[in-house]
């Protein structure tokens, strides 16, 4: 006997979603940002700017990925060069996480004074957000790896390359994996982040800065939830990537 | 001591025809099965089973943290609803609150009693010389011993002056001269307080030292064995013969 | 330590035994090298930074030197804007953590004792909360426009997250040892929330007022650099429109300063707690 009903997790957004429409879209509650639940949801299609969701969400997208694969591979690569030697480690690693101690948003005026207010100093900033969670957890992953997995690399007498491709590249994986995870999450509020405080060109962040300036809040939802989708999606593929590639791990 | 007869005393505790089902994944599981004792006040009844039989089980119901079960299970011919106050239950882990000292911790077994601030502490303090731990009324849970901190969950269980005290297993995690020392308190507390013991154990030693009757029960599902009477008198002798016949019984019986 | 680090040198070294490393090693206390090699890093980068200003290999506009940084510091500290702007921005901090932590306590308290309330809200909140401060923002500036409500209520949000899901979850993983004997004990409810629930809870709770902190900092700086007068976060803004990359340096050093100041502190506060309400389970 199949019972059709709807999960108590529901009930409050479509109370919610019903409020909305019975209050707004009848125009029982009528204030400029009061939009009604219809239009909303209908501006990314008929909307003349609510269309134009659909190229700054690719624009933001094209960015992210951008920055993320500079932000990783720089992460990476730096991350296993400074892990693997102990005088690297200390000399570079109290730096770095003093830096992290900085609100990453705080280094965008810096960032704009040198790189102006294009699409280079965007990418910049966002391949910095990328950098510091892939570096830090990459060379933790190396530090981590136990010691006497390297007594048996040392024993094997296993040259540099093949060490790395053998013993280091697969040990570090799942911090590697860690590190990616939380990098594209910070990634991608940075590309929004930026774009937003930056204001100009073209972005999610940019449409957002201009439908409040505006006083659009239709349109500011529509940003916002596309926001929000993408993060969730971004992070939602990267779990499913990384149980592929470390199915041994439990989350 | 001896045994008292069961016309003569009324009985404290009774089990009826005690079962308990546990669903999993669509399968019953049956973990007792027409569990039936009669338990008089004052009595010391040991509980003896190998792992599986349910004895912990048991226990629990009677205690009233599981109110799902077959049968019945009556105190003085009322059937338990939940904890209450004539029962009281000490675990083999003592499950002293860490961030309370002894003192307040004892307070708990008070909480749902309507005392006078003044007779609060005397009934602490009661409670601290029955148990010897007088010195150690502000003293924090770390920092007793195994023993001590199970002496302290005895008292908190008896603060409240229960008619029956239930432990499941409860010198389990002490060493065997902690354990030995722990029966014998047991023993003065149990005859100092009058009060009904039921108590589980897995040592076969522990539960012929203790108690007037020993039950036994096997597993899958569990049952009562049978029931062997310890008629000897206290202070037993672990060395004697009388002891050692009595345990060879008990031991033939859990082997089958 | 010492033979992991005697291992970690043999997988990146050569065979050959280096005296001068084995001078080095004797020469100096263990703690003192790597305070040195610490240093060595920053120290490098700074001197760097004073020669390349002080040859004019980049207009100051670019990169003041580090010297006139320290001297805008100065300046900012002893003319009182740094104070002010300081003051400013912990009153918000202060006005966002009265809100939200409050609020975000009595949610996650309800949320881990009831099972009901998991259910029904759990979905909702999470799809909420996973919306960052970020995109709050604009909504709450149509709102409420860019006065004073707007920053405290971003700061309560960026507190309340972490609050609501560690509360919740602290009270979830009380262990069932403890809640068991509270049921044997008949414990009437309040002696069970205020000497099981809260202290078993105690430490997921700091630690999730000292998460919230940490959001609530950067939350801070992100909308005072958005939509403000005032505030350290403001300070850069300010000193980037008028170019003086000095000022937006010193903002970034403050920032940062702040940032791990507040953390440490908060850090040790959860280690002192947790000695003092000791382990439980």
């Amino acid at each position: 006997m199949v019972e059709a009903r709807i999960p108590p997790g529901a009930w409050l957004p479509l109370a919610l979603g019903a409020a909305w429409v019975l209050l707004i879209d009848t125009g029982v509650f009528a204030h400029p940002l009061m939009v009604p639940l219809h239009e909303v949801l209908a501006a990314p299609f008929v909307d003349e700017q609510g269309r134009q969701i659909w190229s700054a969400a690719a624009s933001s997208l094209v960015r992210v990925a951008l920055g993320f694969l500079i932000g990783t591979s720089l992460g990476i690569t730096l991350g296993v060069a400074i892990g693997l030697s102990r005088p690297a480690q200390l000399a570079v690693a109290p730096t770095v996480h003093g830096l992290r101690q900085v609100a990453l948003f705080a280094w965008i005026p810096l960032l704009t004074a040198w790189f102006g207010n294009g699409d280079l100093v965007k990418i910049v900033f966002i391949s910095i957000s990328t950098f510091f969670p892939v570096f830090l957890n990459t060379e933790q992953g190396v530090r981590g790896i136990a010691p006497a997995y390297r007594e048996v690399a040392a024993i094997a007498r296993l040259g540099p390359w093949l060490r790395l491709r053998r013993l280091v590249l697969p040990a570090i994986l799942p911090s590697v994996l860690t590190g990616v995870e939380l990098a594209l999450l910070t990634a991608w509020i940075g590309t929004v982040g930026s774009e937003y405080a930056i204001g100009t060109g073209r972005g999610i962040g940019a449409y957002l800065a201009t439908a409040r300036d505006v006083f659009r809040m239709d349109l500011v939802l529509i940003g916002v939830l596309v926001m929000a989708l993408v993060g969730y999606g971004l992070s939602r593929f990267a779990q499913v990537l990384f149980l592929r590639l470390i199915p041994w791990r439990t989350r | 001591m001896s045994t008292p007869t069961l016309e003569a005393v009324p009985t404290a505790l009774s089990l009826r025809n005690v079962g308990k089902t546990y669903l999993i994944e669509g399968q019953d599981l049956p973990v007792l099965q027409r569990i039936g004792l009669e338990i008089a006040r004052g009595e010391f009844l040991s509980i003896v089973g190998a792992s599986g039989c349910g004895k912990s089980t048991l226990l629990r119901l009677i205690a009233g943290l599981d109110d799902r079960f077959d049968g019945d299970i009556l105190i003085d011919g009322e059937p338990v609803a939940g904890p209450g106050v004539e029962r009281s239950l000490v675990f083999q882990d003592h499950r002293l609150f860490p961030w309370l000292n002894v003192t307040d911790n004892i307070g708990l077994g008070l909480d749902s009693l309507d005392l006078s601030r003044r007779e609060r502490e005397a009934r602490i303090r009661e409670q601290l010389e029955l148990v010897g731990l007088t010195g150690f009324a502000q003293a924090w849970p770390h920092q007793l011993s195994g023993g001590m901190a199970q002496r302290a969950a005895i008292a908190r269980a008896l603060v409240s002056r229960p008619d029956i005290l239930l432990m499941d297993e409860p010198f389990g995690a002490l060493d065997s001269i902690t354990r030995a020392h722990m029966q014998e308190e047991l023993l003065r507390i149990w005859r100092e307080q009058r009060i009904t013991v039921v108590i589980v154990t897995h040592d076969v030693d522990e539960a012929v030292f203790l108690g007037d009757r020993v039950v036994v029960m096997e597993p899958r599902p569990g049952r009562v064995q049978s029931v062997i009477e310890v008629d000897l008198p206290r202070p037993r002798e672990r060395t004697g013969a009388d002891f050692n016949q009595i345990k060879q019984r008990v031991l033939g019986q859990l082997k089958r | 330590m010492a033979a992991v680090e005697h291992l970690a040198q043999g997988v990146g070294a050569s065979p050959v035994p280096r005296a001068p490393a084995w001078l080095w090693r004797t020469a100096l206390p263990a703690p003192l090298r790597r305070l040195l090699l610490a240093l060595a890093l920053p120290v490098a980068i700074v001197v760097l930074w004073q020669w390349a200003a002080v040859r004019g290999w980049v207009p100051p506009q670019i990169l003041p030197a580090p010297a006139l940084v320290l001297d805008t510091f100065l300046e900012l500290a002893r003319g009182g804007e740094l104070l002010e702007g300081f003051l400013i921005s912990l009153q918000r901090i202060g006005s966002g953590l009265a809100l939200g932590g409050p609020m975000g306590l009595a949610l996650g308290i309800w949320l881990g004792v009831s099972a009901r309330a998991r259910n029904h809200l759990e979905p909702t909140l999470r799809a909420l909360f996973a919306v960052p401060t970020l995109g709050w923002i604009p909504i709450l500036i149509l709102i409420f426009g860019i006065d004073e409500a707007l920053k405290v209520i971003v700061i309560a949000k960026a507190v309340m997250v972490p609050v609501v899901l560690n509360t919740s979850r602290g009270i979830r993983n009380i262990p069932l040892a403890y809640l068991e004997a509270a049921r044997v004990l008949r414990l009437r409810p309040w002696t069970r929330l205020t000497r099981l629930t809260l202290p078993a809870c105690l430490p997921t709770v700091f630690s999730g007022f000292r998460l919230g902190l940490s959001h609530a900092f950067i939350a801070l700086i992100v909308v005072e650099m958005l939509a403000a007068t005032e505030g350290i976060g403001y300070m850069m803004v300010w000193g980037r429109k008028l170019f003086q990359l000095d000022i937006v340096i010193v903002g970034i050093v403050v920032v940062g300063v702040t940032g791990y100041a507040l953390d440490l502190l908060l850090r040790r506060l959860e280690r002192g707690l947790s000695r003092w309400v000791p382990e439980h389970g």
